[in-house]
């Protein structure tokens, strides 16, 4: 199950073993994180102090081959007599490109994976992660995270962010509503960084194996969340306020992180289709904490260079489009594009996702050339839906993406049937 | 002197049975090595198949080779065809040994280069099917790279990669039977000379300014801020 990863370094493995038995882990994935790492171990550890006093617990402090000043910050910051383990979890062979074709070298899913391999070989109970480029830490996240897992009332914690409405727009357009779908269980953040979990799942997070490249977290958060949702795991959601990101993606960068989580998604469909072709009852996954908005004016948004992206695949892609999309979502797709703004509706995105999935699975285009055909379409929806929702409140957003969670749940059996035709 | 022509077309129309006489044999012998062909290939086309479906059970899903195969145009699944290709292999071999085994003569000789161009036909085809399959998956791959990164020309640009590759398998399948080998040598050298100096040309001094101003737009539009953030 674990060999997709490799042992931990002799000088880590020897200071697991000097730390001895620990009841709480908590694991800081890093790479190239120099302007948060500080502030993120500092506030961590101060948590961890006041929140588990009695607790034998480990900061593990994993880094996926930096090249900043990260790893020198991590040794000189004070964790106030915590016991601490660093990790350098990015193997020599993936800094000199030796891990052959596809391989994107370091990154922070090699420092998840070593953070997964030390709560295996530690045996511990309960276990969370912190993403060390944070700038929006603070200390009620640690005990939200780990204290279900303590209490033994949950087996995984996944995180729920104050969030702008057009904030995490992949995971509420598609990924959100897709997993509820599938395995029955909503929750809102299936791709945050911050999570929590029982150690005795360590083992099966080990076994992604997808731990290249800056993209890989997305990969694997995702893989961690499906493998949870698609058991008999406890997931419960804890609301942990704000999350404060840098600067928001370039459309034209969206393609390599959609091709993650996309295959990670639909592997995981093929891999185990029992785990979610009989799932009929959704249902929300407990929730921890009182949600509360930003309390400011979102962003302006620009449609723009969404819709020109939409009205050129329009233009150009339909060749490809109808290798896997039916005549009735490509007459969707040559209406919405039509217009100003593209107006693709719910129940369009929903067939043009199934559809998609169901063109993966019978592998009518190569994986990746599906998965990049897909793109100009999201733009589109994401353009229709951010155009709908100028105006409206957090709330009635919240609503929107409600109602779109319904859509893809109402058409299960369209996912179902489409899959079987493969 | 009818007595002389009578015999004379009676021996002719005897040699003309003899002949064909003769030939009989060598019928005999080649329908004998058409029957040995063609249940050899079936045998070997039921044994991949079953090797076929024996891997399909272990490992489930379409391989990679359909999508070349369904990007060729050939829709049939890939064991089908592997079937197809063995049966019609194992029915060459074994008519070029039919023909081998012959009386040597006219016949043989003619029958020889018949047989002996099929693997020539046979490899060819091969090539020209694989051309066109590498052609879809490339036009393919530049019209979503093109398309995605909001490039002008992606369709004609697809089309045009398309068309290359086309005529380069194309011309190698032409070149493999040996047909008009030195035009399409010279053909293919200026065509491709030409259109790398035209390229180099139109963008290098015609569209020098043009090629600039574009370049700029499109690393500007790289950072283009839209205000969402998707993960």
């Amino acid at each position: 199950m674990t060999s997709g990863f490799p042992s931990l370094p002799a000088e880590t493995a020897a200071r697991i073993g000097q730390a001895g038995k620990a009841d709480i882990l908590v694991g800081i994935p890093s790479f190239n994180d120099e302007r948060t790492i500080g502030h993120v171990v500092r506030v961590v550890s101060s948590s961890l102090r006041l929140e588990f006093p009695q607790a034998r617990a480990v900061l593990l402090m994993s880094d996926g081959g930096s090249t900043d000043r990260t790893r020198e910050i991590l040794e000189g910051t004070d964790v106030g007599g915590l016991t601490e383990i660093h990790l350098d979890a990015c193997p020599s062979r993936a800094r000199t490109g030796r891990l052959g074709s596809g391989s994107g070298g370091p990154g922070k899913g090699w420092a998840l994976a070593g953070i997964f391999r030390a709560a295996l070989e530690m045996k511990v109970p309960a276990c969370a992660v912190i993403d060390g480029g944070l700038r929006s830490v603070t200390g009620r996240w640690v005990p939200m995270l780990l204290a279900p897992i303590v209490s033994g009332s949950a087996d995984f914690v996944c995180p729920s962010y104050s969030q702008q409405k057009f904030d995490g727009m992949l995971a509420k357009l598609l990924v959100s509503p897709l997993l509820a779908t599938l395995y029955g269980k909503r929750i809102s953040q299936p791709l945050g960084g911050d999570f929590g979990f029982a150690g005795k799942l360590a083992e099966t997070f080990l076994s992604c194996g997808n731990w290249e490249g800056p993209a890989a977290q997305y990969g694997v958060n995702l893989f961690a969340t499906v493998s949870v949702l698609s058991s008999e795991a406890r997931p419960v959601e804890a609301f942990l306020g704000a999350k404060v990101q840098g600067p928001a993606e370039p459309a034209g960068g969206l393609a390599g992180v959609l091709d993650v989580i996309l295959s990670t998604l639909l592997g995981f469909m093929e891999q185990s289709p029992e785990a979610w072709r009989g799932v009929s009852a959704v249902t929300s996954v407990p929730r921890l904490g009182s949600p509360f908005g930003l309390g400011m004016e979102p962003d302006p948004v620009r449609l723009e260079p969404l819709a020109a992206a939409f009205r050129r695949a329009a233009a150009d892609l339909e060749p490809i489009w109808k290798t896997y999309l039916s005549p009735q979502s490509l007459l969707a797709i040559e209406k919405a594009a039509s217009g100003h703004v593209p107006s693709l509706g719910d129940r369009e995105w929903v067939r043009i996702v199934f559809e998609a999935a169901a063109g993966w699975h019978r592998r009518v285009l190569r994986p990746p050339v599906l998965v990049r055909s897909l793109l100009p379409l999201y733009l589109g929806f994401v353009a229709s839906v951010a155009s709908d929702l100028s105006l409206a409140t957090a709330e009635e957003a919240e609503g929107r993406f409600a109602k779109l969670s319904n859509e893809f749940e109402n058409e299960k059996d369209l996912l179902r049937s489409l899959w079987a035709a493969g | 002197m009818w007595s002389t022509l009578e015999h004379q077309i009676g021996e002719a129309f005897r040699r003309l049975f003899d002949t064909f006489l003769s030939v009989i044999p060598a019928v005999l012998v080649l329908l004998a090595a058409l029957l040995t062909g063609v249940m050899v290939g079936m045998l070997l086309k039921a044994v991949l198949m079953g090797l076929f479906s024996l891997r399909k059970k272990r490992t489930p899903g379409t391989p990679a080779t359909a999508g070349l195969l369904r990007a060729a145009g050939l829709t049939s699944h890939p064991e089908r065809l592997a079937g197809s290709v063995s049966f019609w292999t194992a029915v060459v071999v074994a008519l070029s040994v039919g023909v081998n085994a012959l009386e040597p003569g006219a016949l043989r000789t003619i029958l020889l280069e018949v047989v002996s161009f099929l693997p020539k036909i046979l490899t060819s085809a091969f090539l020209f099917v694989l051309g066109l399959g590498l052609a879809v998956l490339a036009r393919r791959s530049v019209l979503l790279a093109a398309v995605n990164a909001g490039l002008p020309w992606a369709r004609p640009g697809a089309r045009g990669i398309h068309a290359v590759i086309v005529i380069s398998f194309a011309a190698a399948a032409l070149d493999h039977l040996g047909v008009g080998r030195s035009i399409l040598i010279a053909a293919f050298c200026i065509a491709g000379g030409g259109l790398v100096l035209a390229l180099a040309l139109a963008f290098g001094l015609g569209a020098r300014d043009l090629a600039k101003a574009y370049l700029e737009k499109r690393l500007r539009a790289e950072e283009e801020e839209t205000g969402i953030r998707h993960v």
